[in-house]
């Protein structure tokens, strides 16, 4: 299926219908992306064809909420799976280092929380909203690696997780300068979390990234059948991410792991 | 297993004919519903993925399709099994139907043969 052979509009539809299907969890998509993508796109073509660039536009939102809603079900489906063993113990490991990245952005919520309750006691309704806000932000990235991990993502959880922890750390240090330098102490006591936080997630990941190593081995060894072939001409079970995006993310697949895992397969 | 969804009521149906692909099976569930119904890619392929996980559908080789182009696409087809479920759903249904006649929630059918009269 080549895209640029379809004329430019469809051709870009697809492209980005294409990029959406990342919404799929990855089981799908391998097995029935391709197909997905293939019937959206006679579909546009027929559209186009009849009734213009106005009739094309007119697919879009139905096959966006159908991608959506059907996304969400199958998601549904995979949470519902049991784990197998090697997901089970990474996801153990994964969940051990956000619980730890996590606990204590928590504390610093709750005394976010506290200083809004107190400003907006004291009448200062504008501040006390920041704050609320600035404390509620954070607890949305906490939720990214996991969904990243339950995506077969490995690295690309592991790079969420390190970044949730690193943007605790830096928002705690710069909060706590900013803070110090207008109300002395106080400053310390909300940057306190924070920091912690950034040393306790780097402290995880750098225990845990030799057990981290095995498990990718062992996960790369289980199913994976080698890179897709690069440029935009698909065959069956390729993925659909970005072959670029989709070393990134899923790691495992530099020259040095290759040797790693052959050294695995074949003890001396 | 009854009562089936409609999407998936209408793949069996839309299958009944004989093999087609996805796009096929939407483009004869739309023209049979008058465009009442519009499956989206991703329904379509959700529900095929259970219809062949259930048995009632299987996998009828990759093939171009000429009147569309050169891509390869996959055909599916009804088992014998998905043909006999079809079928229980259609009586399940004609017997609503009758059910919904009876208590005259229906305009009563038209008598085979004889245009314009009701029975």
């Amino acid at each position: 299926m080549t895209p640029g052979r379809e004329a430019v509009p469809v051709a870009l539809i697809a492209r980005l219908y294409r990029t959406l299907l990342l919404a799929y969890p990855r089981r799908f998509r391998q097995e029935y992306g391709l197909h997905v993508l293939q019937v959206f796109t006679d579909r546009c073509r027929d559209a186009y064809e009849q009734g213009g660039l106005a009739a094309l536009i007119g697919v879009w939102p139905h096959g966006v909420g159908d991608l959506i809603w059907t996304a969400l079900a199958e998601w549904r489906i995979v949470w519902k799976e049991p784990l197998l063993d090697e997901e089970r113990r990474y996801k153990a490991l994964a969940g051990r280092y956000l619980l730890w990245g996590g606990c204590w952005p928590m504390l610093g919520v709750a005394i976010a929380l506290a200083g809004a309750g107190q400003s907006l006691t004291l009448g200062h309704i504008e501040e006390g909203l920041l704050v609320v806000l600035a404390g509620l932000i954070p607890l949305v990235p906490l939720l990214m690696p996991l969904v990243l991990l339950r995506s077969g993502l490995i690295r690309g959880a592991r790079l969420a997780s390190l970044m949730v922890g690193i943007c605790y750390g830096l928002w705690g240090l710069l909060s706590s300068a900013a803070m110090l330098g207008l109300d002395g102490e106080g400053g310390t006591w909300n940057a306190l979390p924070w920091g912690l936080s950034f040393l306790l997630t780097a402290s995880c990941l750098l225990r845990a990234r030799s057990r981290l190593r095995g498990h990718l081995i062992v996960l790369w060894q289980r199913g994976e059948s080698g890179p897709p072939p690069l440029g935009i001409s698909w065959s069956e079970g390729d993925d659909f991410i970005n072959p670029v995006w989709r070393s990134v993310l899923e790691g495992s697949r530099s020259p040095d792991a290759v040797k790693q895992i052959r050294a695995v397969k074949t003890p001396r | 297993m009854l009562p089936l969804t409609p999407a998936v009521f209408h793949i069996l149906l839309s299958l009944a004919a004989g093999e087609r692909h996805g796009y096929g099976i939407m483009q004869e569930v739309g023209h049979s519903t008058d465009g009442v119904i519009r499956l989206g890619p991703g329904t379509l392929y959700r529900s095929i993925k259970q219809l062949l996980a259930a048995g009632l559908i299987v996998e009828a080789g990759d093939r171009a399709d000429p009147q569309l182009n050169e891509e390869r696409r996959r055909y599916y087809q009804l088992t014998r099994y998905g043909r006999c479920v079809a079928e229980a759903e259609a009586q399940r249904l004609e017997r609503l139907v009758k059910a919904a006649r009876a208590k005259q929630l229906l305009p009563k059918t038209r008598r085979t043969g004889s245009v314009g009269a009701t029975t």
